[in-house]
């Protein structure tokens, strides 16, 4: 069974991403629709939305955040899968589309951590032996053997970093929008080894939202329609109790990239994308997200970053609004923010960052120790 | 029924991080006179399992029926310390365990029950351990002249080093030093006092009640002592019988409460020749002491080597942020106490690093109900990884994981024919671990996550014990 051409995405909306002080997330939720109903051009949502899939970490309510602030009153359904929730939203909405219990779906993601008093994620406390845990200390541990196989190191992390920040100086809606230098990056305080402050996402508030119908529904809508060519979801194992674990990949990644390869036709991602979303957390993240999707040979990655193939005008741009690193990672939002940022690019309506003539765009989530990732490919046919 | 009774084997953990004195006075390190401090993952319980494990090196641990632990820092008012610690060393439920608390001279009883145990045929073999962590209110004499430190005498009735042959006790009521329920410290009247009526003159008056020395034996004392001079007054009267009083630790270990006489006990076992005869002596509350004859002379320096394996505390921030001593910003994390239940279930793999093996040879921790392997359900057999090697597989350094000694050091450790275990790793010698390096694990109180010690293992790098 394949997804692909079978869902079309005629709608798409976003949320300034910021530390919403005054602001809740019913004001953000409200924001990313209404936006995403006017490029829709849907007037009465009651009549012409069939269902809600709604995706947060950090909701203590649930859906019914969704449509208590959209008064909405549609079946909602909650998705969850940690750091990849807002992919998995938009893929729980096509897939109710393509089995056709739905005509049109609206998708949101939103999440609002900027209300729980902490500048960073959530140490968790379970059991005795779980702690300490925090994501930057899980993320960090390629990070010792593939700097040894490699050769890579601290400063190859910083110009992702660097990157980042210049793209995001090109959103609209992004919350950093300030260049930084391999310096500033290289000489910031420490989160985990080597993760300094500059390699770690922002932590912000946000909600974006994404509208799908039946692909051959799609012109009946006002914007130009971007079809839905893969969406996938591929659970690893917990990498630290893997015993097979080599520890220069994540294995979650190359696995829903395969599948969504498969599933959209392609065989040579880095000629055949050309524009990309992925889940730059922390910078180590998206060194590897470079080989995991199969762009680069494993262990190419500091060569592309010395030589600029990511950068925006680069044969393969990545993080084109300036990603986590810029947007911040409210973690049900993010997804749903790529798939928004990518609709954009392959209209051509994304302004300063615009790649000229993008026809294939891919995004990516990963989330877990990490254990999940979904990956989406859009096209414009 | 075995008459024969005695010390087989013993070991010593003195707490390795050493404190110069002069740091608490503000003045460079500089080589003076120190003590010894369990760091912020240590406490009486990490303490006592590690000298329990020496002392259990190369035993077969299924035949102890009985576990004393002496001590008076357990962290818990009600709740046993020795069950805990039969848990970590992985002893069977079967074992008898007690604590003997709220004394210095809990070690002399808890040597003596053991003893009538095994005469008595109710116990083949008896693990005694003595362990203090002595806490002193900052600036005081106590906080300098305190030590932290833990011993294990594993008991027997075969291949005895000795054999307790005396007894004798002096019981005093006296408030000289105290802690009441509550107290974070130790507190103490005035020290002329305390030292003549608190320790001199009980622990004299016990050690007169001994036998005197068989013809020709050396008698070597092992005694508390809980400051240079009273230390010193006390081995004038001792050495005035001709009796030897080895050096008593003050300035280098410092008084280690109810583990310090028995600690000397052990350092004392190390030196002496079959023949010799050693009487410990502890006070509190009066003063008890106890005579061996040494059967052998000792083959391990356990005492030695704990003495001389050390980690030099460079501030004294460090030491006020390890032992909690200031306020923090926030308060301690109280509300978010770790389940009881979860603590339950999980107390194997928790207190003695149990994992399992499949029946297709994987090895797996945590427990968990299917193979990783080979997908098959309830396949398996516990296995205990706590006294394998291992090496490490990858790791970071985690400055914003709160810690009082940050940043915290994490890894994956591949357990030596074992599977890999994801936790914290600890007293790593330089800034940076070193992939591949070969690590053991170690018992400690990880954090105190509902105000409640909580305990789990660590790594840290191999080599000798202590």
């Amino acid at each position: 069974m394949s997804l692909k051409d079978k869902v079309a995405i005629v709608g798409v909306g976003c949320s300034q991403f910021a530390e919403h002080w005054s602001k809740g997330s019913e004001d953000l939720i409200v924001e990313a629709v209404f936006e995403a109903y006017e490029d829709a051009g849907i007037e009465d949502a009651s009549r012409q939305i069939d269902a809600v899939f709604c995706g947060s970490l950090y909701s203590a309510m649930g859906p019914v955040d969704v449509s208590d602030a959209l008064k909405l009153t549609k079946p909602v359904t909650a998705v969850y899968n940690y750091c990849a929730t807002g992919t998995e939203t938009v893929r729980a909405a096509c897939m109710a589309v393509a089995a056709g219990v739905y005509e049109t779906v609206l998708a949101v993601g939103y999440d609002k951590p900027k209300d729980r008093g902490v500048s960073g994620p959530s140490v968790s406390f379970r059991g005795v032996r779980d702690i300490p845990a925090t994501p930057a200390g899980w993320f960090s541990f390629l990070c010792a053997p593939y700097f040894a196989k490699y050769g890579a190191g601290r400063e190859d992390l910083a110009k992702i970093a660097v990157k980042n920040h210049h793209n995001g100086t090109l959103a609209p809606k992004s919350f950093l929008k300030k260049e930084i230098t391999v310096e500033d990056a290289l000489n910031a305080r420490m989160i985990s080894w080597p993760f300094g402050l500059f390699d770690c996402a922002a932590q912000t508030d946000g909600a974006a939202a994404v509208i799908v119908t039946r692909a051959d529904l799609a012109k009946n809508y006002p914007s130009q329609p971007i079809y839905v060519k893969a969406i996938t979801s591929h659970c690893s194992p917990n990498p630290h109790t893997d015993p097979d674990h080599d520890f220069l990949r994540w294995k979650a990644t190359e696995y829903a990239a395969a599948d969504a390869y498969r599933m959209a036709g392609i065989d040579d991602p880095f000629n055949q994308i050309d524009v990309v979303q992925l889940h730059d957390c922390f910078t180590m993240t998206e060194l590897v997200s470079y080989e995991d999707l199969g762009f680069i040979p494993k262990g190419a990655a500091k060569e592309h970053i010395a030589s600029g193939t990511f950068e925006l005008t680069g044969e393969l741009p990545v993080n084109t609004d300036g990603g986590l690193k810029s947007f911040g990672h409210p973690t049900g939002a993010t997804g749903a923010r790529m798939i928004v940022e990518n609709v954009l690019q392959l209209r051509g309506k994304a302004g300063a960052r615009q790649v000229k003539g993008a026809k294939l765009a891919l995004s990516h989530n990963i989330g877990g120790y990490p254990t999940g990732c979904a990956v989406s490919i859009l096209g414009v046919e | 029924m075995p008459a024969m009774a005695g010390i087989i084997d013993w070991g010593c953990h003195i707490a390795k991080h050493r404190l110069p004195l002069a740091i608490l006075s503000g003045k460079p390190a500089g080589g003076g006179p120190e003590r010894s401090l369990a760091w912020a993952d240590e406490d009486a319980v990490t303490l006592a399992v590690e000298a329990a494990r020496q002392a259990l090196d190369g035993h077969d641990r299924s035949e102890i029926d009985l576990l004393a632990f002496a001590t008076t820092t357990h962290a818990f008012e009600e709740k046993q310390g020795a069950a805990l610690i039969a848990a970590a060393l992985g002893l069977s439920t079967d074992t008898r365990t007690l604590d003997i608390g709220h004394s210095l001279r809990g070690a002399v009883e808890a040597l003596l029950l053991a003893d009538d145990a095994i005469r008595s045929g109710r116990a083949r073999k008896a693990l005694v351990i003595a362990s203090d962590c002595r806490m002193g209110a900052p600036g005081s004499a106590l906080e300098r002249n305190g030590g932290d430190g833990a011993v294990a005498f594993l008991l027997g009735s075969t291949d005895c080093t000795a054999t307790i042959t005396a007894h004798a006790a002096q019981s005093e009521e006296i408030v000289d030093i105290w802690r009441r329920s509550g107290d974070r410290f130790v507190h103490g009247w005035e020290e002329r006092f305390t030292s003549q009526y608190g320790f001199l003159e009980p622990s004299t008056a016990a050690a007169a009640k001994l036998p005197a020395a068989a013809d020709d034996a050396r008698r070597f004392w092992a005694t508390s002592a809980p400051d240079q001079r009273s230390s010193a007054t006390l081995a004038r009267v001792l050495k005035a019988n001709g009796d030897t009083m080895p050096t008593p630790l003050c300035g280098t270990v410092g008084f280690c409460g109810a583990a310090h006489a028995p600690l000397m006990l052990a350092a004392t076992l190390e030196l002496a020749e079959a023949g010799d005869e050693i009487a410990m002596l502890s006070h509190g509350d009066g003063a008890e002491a106890l005579l061996l004859t040494v059967g052998k002379s000792a083959e391990k320096k356990r005492f030695t080597d704990s003495l001389t394996t050390r980690i030099p505390v460079s501030s004294q921030a460090a030491y006020r942020r390890a032992r909690a001593i200031d306020p923090g910003e926030y308060p301690p994390l109280d509300d978010q106490g770790i389940s009881a239940t979860i603590h339950y279930r999980d107390r194997a793999e928790d207190l003695r690093l149990q994992g399992q093996r499949c029946s297709c040879g994987e090895p797996q921790f945590p427990k968990g109900r299917v193979c990783i392997r080979c997908g098959k359900k309830d396949n398996f057999t516990p296995e205990d990884f706590a006294e394998r090697t291992g090496s490490l597989v990858t790791y970071t350094l985690d400055a914003f994981f709160p810690s009082p000694n940050p940043p915290t050091a994490v890894g994956i450790v591949k357990v030596e024919n074992g599977p890999r275990i994801y936790l914290q790793v600890a007293e790593l010698p330089g800034k940076e671990p070193e992939l591949g390096m070969e690590l053991r694990f170690v018992f400690r109180r990880i954090h105190d996550v509902g105000k409640r010690p909580n305990y789990f293992w660590k790594a840290v790098p191999a080599g000798r014990q202590g």
